[in-house]
């Protein structure tokens, strides 16, 4: 079979597939309302970890529901006795009820280190009319202690296996919001008897999967140990795909505030990188 | 060689208002992603999450013309989501409506397109991303690096792997 005769039926196929979904079979149009002054996650980490203790206690029960019961949602972040970091999009304090589809994500994790599986659920909802996903993120001890961290995500989240970054035995929870502003990985670790969003250190590099301003290529992923890296390039990408790059080992520390935030520490040398070739940056 | 181009969308008119770009391009949009994620469900997830991210954003695009590529961007980053989670989903069972029984029987896939469909759905993501952005929505090799965020070479190279990869599975599969 030639390239082009390939070509030619998958051009083809596509055509025919792409025509299945005429107008008539789309859900009738809903235009989401835009919202001014979204936050950014990193900015509000701190508030949102602060919220996350309020909105616990409902979050837990909407977690084990029944679910053919009606969706009950979150406590509203103006409903909380601290100052809410989510602009209200009104001068009404009633708090608007959950709108859009719910999506619920279960899994497994050792959050605390005792050898315990810890029941994780993740909820956040799209169809909304705000362009934020509604992200709760909950664990269940083996011990039935309950806790909940909440993020500020503008892209569709999925739950990534948990991960465990230090070595130590407790596993973080990791969710990916790929695309836009928001394309960094959200971590979430149970510490201080609670789960905690982290934010990244203020001296960090950036932790994404793209391109900076001066054009250098950027990169996260995890070894098979769990460990977590990223990577920088040397020089802008152009019309490149092998470069080298500056390699950062991330870890959870202390944030002089006292809450844990994920730091990185540069490893030595450069490192090689075929963005076609290569899943990770590996010794040159 | 035909290119179908239905959202090359450089140079077709773009409305401005974001309610009048959304109403003008949900149907191609949804193509697209149904092509990317099989499912016409979660394709109107996929669209409607692009759609609600571009609403949303906190500072408006430096040039509006590129409204359409911003979406087309936010589809295809949605739709790589929508697979990734469906692998995190252990029982989770891919939904198929590749084979809707039309009233009239004209929606029905020929055997011929199937194969390549099915060929498709082997491939790793940015593989298919590639494929579908350059043979159904006809971009440019400049345009998919836009879209993806990879460089030039790098879409030139994948399309190229992958178009191998796609002729050995038909191949192997008969």
């Amino acid at each position: 079979m030639t390239a082009t005769r390939t070509e030619d039926r998958l051009v083809a196929a596509l055509q025919a597939r792409a025509e299945q979904v005429r107008p008539e079979d789309l859900a009738p149009l809903v235009t989401p309302e835009p919202v001014r002054g979204r936050p950014r996650w990193g900015a509000y980490a701190l508030a949102a970890a602060a919220i996350a203790a309020v909105v616990a206690a409902p979050f837990a029960v909407d977690a084990v529901r029944d679910p053919s019961a009606p969706e009950p949602g979150p406590a509203a972040p103006s409903a909380s006795p601290v100052p809410s970091p989510v602009p209200s999009p009104s001068t009404d304090a009633t708090p608007p009820a959950p709108k859009g589809r719910l999506h619920t994500v279960r899994g497994t994790a050792d959050v605390d280190g005792d050898r315990q599986p810890d029941a994780v659920t993740m909820t956040y909802r799209t169809g909304r009319e705000v362009p934020t996903f509604d992200l709760h993120v909950s664990v269940t001890l083996a011990t039935g202690e309950q806790s909940t961290a909440t993020a500020d995500v503008s892209w569709v989240p999925s739950l990534e296996p948990a991960r465990d970054i230090d070595g130590d035995g407790r596993d973080l929870l990791v969710v990916r919001a790929e695309g836009g502003d928001s394309d960094v990985p959200q971590l979430f670790a149970y510490r201080q008897g609670r789960l905690q969003h982290l934010a990244t250190a203020y001296d960090s590099p950036p932790l994404t999967d793209g391109v900076d301003a001066e054009g250098r290529v950027l990169r996260w992923w995890f070894d098979a140990e769990g460990r977590m890296f990223s990577a920088r390039s040397t020089q802008p990408l152009g019309q490149r795909t092998a470069v080298r790059v500056e390699v950062y080992r991330w870890t959870v520390r202390p944030a002089p505030g006292g809450g844990p935030v994920l730091g990185a520490t540069r490893l030595a040398g450069t490192q090689c990188f075929d963005l076609v070739k290569d899943e990770a940056p590996h010794p040159c | 060689m035909r290119l179908v181009g239905t959202l090359a969308g450089q140079d077709e008119a773009v409305p401005h208002d974001p309610v009048a770009l959304f109403a003008a391009h949900r149907l191609s949009l949804v193509r697209l992603a149904v092509l990317l994620v099989d499912d016409l469900g979660t394709a109107e997830d996929v669209v409607q999450d692009a759609f609600a991210g571009f609403v949303g954003r906190s500072r408006p695009l430096d040039d509006p013309d590129r409204a359409l590529a911003y979406l087309r961007t936010a589809v295809v980053n949605n739709a790589r989501s929508a697979l990734r989670r469906r692998r995190t989903a252990r029982a989770y069972v891919v939904p198929r409506d590749v084979e809707p029984d039309g009233p009239d029987g004209r929606l029905i896939l020929a055997e011929e397109h199937r194969e390549v469909l099915a060929a498709l759905d082997r491939l790793a993501p940015r593989q298919r991303e590639v494929l579908v952005l350059r043979y159904w929505s006809g971009l440019s090799e400049a345009e998919i690096a836009d879209a993806l965020g990879i460089s030039r070479g790098a879409v030139k190279s994948t399309a190229s792997r992958a178009l191998d990869a796609l002729e050995s599975i038909m191949e192997g599969s008969r």
